[in-house]
């Protein structure tokens, strides 16, 4: 009598804990729908890295109270806030401690009143390989022209935990704004690091160990300050493209807008020097995006062929031939001694499809690049038919990534530190706002479903009117806080040297 | 019951000069934006003086209605005034300096005019009033407490160090993104009369009869009220666009035709409001039987106005270019503040543009603030049936301007009326009666004499044997038989009556100029006459770009 006093007493006492945290219970009886939920963000059948934070979510089914259990063999926990799925950190981390190499088991079910309904269960596949701990991006409200508030940011995967490596809040006045942009790591360190700041207090920020400087990288001799950057692997060097943007409208096309380049060059920046030399600027290429091999010997780079007929009508021109610039990726060896660079090789051939390749990133392991494929131009953050393909680089043949690519824009990925992860600045939500969704790249080279960065509140994405805009892999966070940027960002910038290249 | 009287007195007359503004109130609900829950609240918090910035956003909300937003502001003031009376035991005359800076902050909500579309800072009609007031609450605490275990000597000394911490939070009061000095005087005004307010305790002077005090109390009083209303913004154009856009939004097209009207000298946004309201009432050929003449707004000051900020938006809209409507939108969210304005036009052009996920983003998010869930439950049934968008009133009107097949690139160098007249001056393949007309009155209104007449031999050519409007007429008696006219109207069947008048406008011309009378005077004088007439805009009216 006294034992089931006690068992009745615990189940009470937890009965009360469970409601007090808000646990709901799985019903006993329901009815059965034959297909998974619908549920935002994506995260049915996704592969996650062991150490991602939870992935929190929303059931867009028709009910009000959603009871879901997470099982991975007899370990299970159930969650339920209305309609929302939030996971307690310590309980994930253990489902994915015991998950890893395997898969969780999702099970859903929603009150829609009276009557429960049991979906198709969904498993999260644990990938065996961590992600690296901390990605970057800018975030920017997807305007055309316009910029206001700019931050780049840096988020801890393993936790939800955001924040700023730079705003530009600090240093903005009512008279003068101030564009970031570019934010770039040497190998996924951040001890060596830039961004680029535009209008007031312009200048590029390099970040040399715990030394911060503030560069002028334009010199008559080149047509921009340097744009699109890609350190070195190992070198104190940075490859920059210099371009002459503009922008033109859609009138009924919902890409809306088209950036292109009127004309663009590349650049080598000796960040110890202080000097720039131009590696190419071929008057009839466009060249752009470079990015270096994992060992540092060859330089990659988009390039498109386009020949103007009037040098005083360059804007009419180039905007009236929009759709016929087609970007190819080509190669340069690169000579780490006496930083010469060799001919151009032809790596994929873009153009021939009618098509155009950019923003190309080589796997750590040099095997495989990724890069965006759209249908003409260079900004395909814009273009909802851009997918991400890999190119295999020993055999250059190219196949598309489509467990990782949607119907809307996929443009700027890039390889984890490990190789195991790519991730992608998509627009699959809504067309508008961009997102970064990571997919698992197995030994083999398989491209797994991609998740989408998970949120603590999973209607984050829905309520955020910023895109993640250029989203970068890095091993550590970014030692100097942001005032120390602030502070460098009011000095005058220092005037690079322009000499001649190597090979001349 | 008299001290009641006196105390009473500025707060309603501050209600009364905020009402005389109702308009600009209820379009301030539309130029802010809250959103309710976790992700706007952190957001915010994240800039200097958040919290503020926050409740700013959440009460500016109630301007939707402006008798309750003037209502919540006025009572935040009026108890900012007893705090401030309480904390420096003010008596008597002294009582009248507490609405000092109840008076600067009525100035600082009613003197902001076309600013209202440029300000940076979300909130901002209420993040004043209500860290002002936390400011004093604050300090009045302090000081309450000190009042109970120490020295009462010394606690007005206490307040005021403890009144600048405090604004040491709110960088509102000093940091304004202005460049017009005049709007930061309420802001200096403010926090300086309360240290005054410290001074007065030093003047024991009391006027030995109550009735003098009185006098002074009530006359001071007036002359707050009629200051605070001399310095608001009540420039006649300004309020009537406000009024014109408010009539667009609910289709109320002879409203804006009646502003229009109304209007001595309109500004070039109102004649393009009410040229709109025309064209969607199948009456663009009476265009310039109205003003069609518009001047630059007028500021009141250094800032310079660009329709496209103001209602680039909504006019790219209703002309149908809908992918430069939602530009705009965002635009100016992204450079100004987040507008509820904006993001609804964001979401209107969505879903006619059939790019339902992001219109559901916006509702969503509109849905999140206190008084657009109506608006949203109106447009949310559009993202789901087809039908429900193709019945609304709104599509009917500008359905007949979307059907364009031809895609451009383009470029409106933030000129909006002078991209959407020469885009349809010069659109080729028009589809429909009321393209047709657009593009016609386009070219006249832009007095393209080469664009008229290709869109006249459309015209013509589309529409055989029907009667062509008098406007047209007008238009081509005077561009159309001309030596370098690409078309030929030789055998053209002109009414009789706008030949004579034709030629009376001719001659009346002719004589006046051979008077030696200038030309702005011969437009003056035709005016009564032929003011109605095309020939009259073509050589003496204007139409200023901004």
């Amino acid at each position: 009598m006294m034992q089931h006093t006690k068992s009745v007493l615990i189940v009470v006492v937890l009965t009360i804990v469970l409601i007090a945290c808000g646990r709901p219970t799985v019903p006993d009886s329901y009815q059965t729908e034959s297909r998974p939920p619908k549920v935002m963000p994506d995260y049915t059948d996704v592969t996650v890295p062991a150490n991602i934070c939870p992935l929190n979510f929303r059931v867009y089914e028709p009910g009000k109270q959603v009871a879901v259990r997470i099982s991975v063999g007899d370990l299970q926990y159930t969650y339920g806030d209305g309609m929302k799925v939030l996971i307690d950190e310590n309980e994930w981390s253990t489902l994915l401690e015991k998950a890893k190499g395997g898969n969780m088991k999702v099970e859903v079910f929603v009150n829609e009143g009276n009557q429960w309904k049991a979906y198709q269960p969904f498993s999260i596949h644990v990938a065996k390989e961590d992600i690296d701990p901390y990605i970057s991006y800018r975030l920017i409200q997807p305007s055309y022209v316009a910029y206001g508030q700019l931050a780049i940011a840096q988020r801890n995967l393993t936790t939800y935990d955001e924040t700023d490596i730079y705003n530009n809040a600090l240093v903005i006045t009512p008279e003068t704004g101030q564009c970031i942009n570019c934010h770039s790591y040497q190998n996924y360190r951040t001890d060596h690091m830039m961004f680029h700041m535009r209008e007031g207090l312009p200048g590029t920020m390099i970040v040399e160990g715990n030394q911060l400087k503030k560069v002028d990288l334009k010199t008559p001799e080149i047509i921009s300050a340097g744009v699109y950057p890609a350190w070195h692997p190992t070198q104190n060097l940075i490859a920059f493209s210099t371009n002459l943007i503009g922008q033109s409208f859609h009138t009924k096309d919902i890409a809306k807008v088209e950036v292109q380049d009127k004309e663009s060059d590349l650049i080598l920046y000796d960040v110890t020097k202080d000097e720039v030399f131009t590696v190419s600027n071929d008057s009839n290429e466009l060249e752009t995006f470079p990015t270096w091999s994992a060992d540092g010997n060859t330089l990659y780079y988009c390039s498109a062929h386009f020949e103007y007929e009037n040098d005083s009508l360059k804007d009419a021109e180039i905007i009236n031939d929009y759709r016929n610039l087609h970007y190819n990726i080509y190669a340069r060896d690169f000579n780490q001694q006496t930083h010469e660079f060799g001919e151009r090789r032809l790596i994929y051939d873009a153009a021939s499809e009618n098509k155009s390749a950019t923003l190309p990133r080589v796997s750590p392991d040099g095997k495989y690049m990724v890069f965006s494929l759209g249908n003409f131009g260079c900004f395909h953050v814009w273009h909802a038919e851009a997918d991400i393909w890999l190119l295999n680089l020993e055999t250059l043949e190219a196949q598309n990534l489509e467990a990782l690519n949607s119907e809307r824009s996929d443009s700027y990925p890039s390889f984890s530190s490990n190789g195991r992860w790519i991730m992608t600045a998509s627009r699959r939500d809504d067309n508008n706002y961009t997102r970064p969704y990571i997919a698992y790249f197995d030994a083999q080279g398989t491209c797994h479903k991609a998740f989408e960065l998970p949120q603590r509140d999973p209607e984050f994405y829905t309520l955020f009117l910023r895109s993640f805009n250029r989203p970068e892999f890095m091993t550590e966070p970014v030692g100097i806080t942001p005032e120390q940027f602030a502070a460098e960002a009011k000095k005058d910038a220092r005037k690079v040297k322009y000499k001649t290249a190597p090979n001349d | 019951m008299k001290k009641a009287i006196y105390t009473l007195l500025f707060p309603l007359a501050a209600y009364l000069i905020l009402l005389l503004h109702a308009d600009y109130l209820h379009a301030v609900a539309e130029c802010d934006m809250f959103i309710s829950g976790q992700a706007f609240f952190e957001e915010t918090l994240r800039t200097q003086g958040g919290l503020w910035t926050w409740l700013g956003c959440y009460l500016t909300q109630f301007f939707t209605y402006p008798w309750l937003g003037a209502m919540i502001i006025v009572a935040i003031w009026t108890a900012t005034y007893f705090l401030l009376v309480d904390a420096f035991r003010l008596k008597g005359w002294q009582c009248l300096l507490a609405w000092i800076p109840v008076f600067a902050l009525l100035v600082s909500v009613v003197d902001i005019g076309y600013w209202m579309y440029y300000i940076k800072m979300p909130g901002y009609w209420f993040s004043q009033s209500v860290s002002f007031f936390a400011a004093v609450l604050t300090t009045w605490i302090v000081v309450r407490l000190i009042r109970l275990v120490w020295n009462k000597d010394v606690a007005w000394i206490v307040f005021i160090i403890a009144y600048f911490a405090m604004l040491q939070q709110f960088p509102v009061f000093y940091h304004r993104n202005y460049e017009n000095h005049l709007l930061q005087i309420p802001f200096i005004v403010a926090p300086v009369s309360v240290v005054l307010l410290s001074l007065v305790r030093l003047i024991k002077w009391q006027p030995h009869m109550k009735w003098a005090t009185e006098i002074v109390t009530f006359i001071a009083l007036i002359a707050f009220s009629a200051t605070a209303y001399l310095l608001s913004f009540r420039n006649t154009n300004f309020q009537a666009e406000i009024r014109m856009q408010k009539a667009i939004e609910a289709c109320e097209w002879d409203d804006v035709i009646e502003e229009a009207k109304a209007a001595k000298n309109p500004t070039s946004l109102m004649v393009l409001f009410k040229n709109i309201a025309l064209m969607h009432t199948d009456r663009l050929t009476e265009m310039f039987k109205t003003n069609n003449c518009g001047c630059l707004p007028d500021t009141g000051d250094s800032l310079t106005v660009r329709m496209a900020q103001i209602a680039g938006p909504l006019i790219y809209y209703h002309f149908g270019q809908l992918n430069y409507a939602y530009r705009w939108a965002m635009e100016n969210n992204v450079q100004y503040c987040l507008q509820a304005r904006n993001l609804k036009m964001m979401a209107r052009c969505a879903i006619m543009n059939h790019e339902f996920d992001v219109a559901a983003k916006y509702l969503t998010i509109l849905s999140k603030s206190t008084f657009n869930k109506s608006w949203v439950k109106e447009h949310e049934p559009m993202l789901r049936f087809a039908d429900k968008l193709r019945e609304s009133k709104e599509y009917s009107y500008i359905a007949p301007l979307l059907n364009e097949d031809v895609n451009m690139l383009d470029y409106d160098n933030s000129l909006p009326e002078q991209w959407i007249l020469s885009h349809y001056a010069d659109l080729v393949n028009t589809k429909n009666r009321k393209q047709d007309n657009v593009a016609l009155c386009a070219s006249l209104w832009l007095k393209d004499e080469y664009a008229f007449c290709i869109q006249f031999y459309n015209y013509n050519k589309n529409y055989p044997g029907e009667a062509v409007p008098e406007l047209y007429q007008q238009a081509a008696l005077l561009m159309g038989t001309s030596e370098n006219s690409p078309i030929n109207l030789d055998n053209f069947p002109f009414d009789q009556l706008i030949l004579t008048r034709f030629d009376n406008f001719n001659s009346d011309y002719g004589s006046m100029s051979n008077m030696g009378i200038q030309h702005k005077e011969i437009g003056t004088r035709m005016r009564e006459v032929y003011g109605d007439t095309y020939w009259w805009y073509y050589y003496f009216g204007d139409f200023k770009a901004y």
